[in-house]
């Protein structure tokens, strides 16, 4: 699937002028718990040719396609990334330490990575996992059943919550760093490991009995 | 009965959580002076290159 997808980015970067910096997997794929069935949702960031800049009209300054086999694919040019970036903007923070990296420009991911040292803003990112944790606590959590997967989109959230406050630095996109930086053995850790356990081995999500009383 | 009590435990760390960093960010003071001129020449050098 790697080689299908860079050659998808190749092809989409031929289609539209443009070079694409860096091309990362996001989601439940780079987080570590994805299943047989999940999308692949590959984030990008792309630079366009000088001229694409000298122009008095604003452009469009994302891309987004859906492909055949569950392929996302999703774009920001490179001003639009680099503004997110200066507020501290959490899933492209992830996307600079994702696990699943399709295409690199070095020079240009090396300056990224320096610079998010500095751009990072704790309170942004709180922020920001700790809006994800209430919405899917809320939304998925109090049902009579849920899916097991939604249990992982409460605790990922949540222990990067506790890492920035740990760490004051940038929580780790994959979920077994979390995991294992933030909940140590005990009754706890036992749960989540059989939750893991239970998710590993079933076909697809599956809905297990109330979890809120 | 024995999954049932272990998926409370888990709803109850959840909802403990949530509720600390409820607090914790009203309690944050943070300033943050973002350095502009850093990302125009990531973006100026990215160009070039």
């Amino acid at each position: 699937m790697t080689t299908h997808i860079q050659s998808q980015l190749t092809q989409l970067a031929r289609a539209h002028d443009i070079k694409i910096l860096y091309a990362v997997e996001s989601g439940s794929r780079a987080w570590g718990f994805a299943s047989a069935n999940s999308d692949w949702d590959v984030r990008f960031i792309y630079i366009h040719r000088e001229d694409w800049y000298l122009s008095i009209d604003d452009k469009k300054d994302s891309i987004e396609i859906m492909l055949p086999d569950d392929l996302d694919l999703s774009g920001w040019e490179l001003r639009k990334a680099l503004r997110l970036f200066r507020k501290s903007n959490p899933p492209l923070l992830e996307w600079l330490n994702s696990p699943i990296v399709y295409l690199e420009d070095h020079d240009f991911t090396n300056q990224m990575r320096t610079a998010a040292r500095t751009f990072f803003n704790p309170k942004s990112c709180l922020y920001h996992y700790l809006s994800m944790a209430k919405g899917n606590f809320r939304e998925y959590l109090q049902r009579d059943t849920v899916k097991m997967k939604k249990y992982f989109y409460v605790l990922r959230p949540i222990l990067a919550c506790m890492w920035i406050e740990r760490t004051n630095t940038m929580a780790p996109t994959e979920f077994h760093k979390l995991l294992d930086a933030e909940v140590p053995a005990g009754n706890l850790r036992t749960e989540i490991d059989k939750l893991l356990a239970r998710k590993s081995v079933a076909k697809s999500w599956a809905k297990t009995p109330e979890l809120m009383h | 009965m024995g999954e049932d009590a272990r998926i409370d435990a888990l709803n109850h760390f959840l909802e403990e959580k949530i509720e600390y960093y409820t607090q914790y960010l009203k309690d944050y003071q943070v300033l943050i002076q973002p350095d502009t001129e850093h990302l125009n020449r990531i973006f100026r050098t990215t160009l070039a290159g």
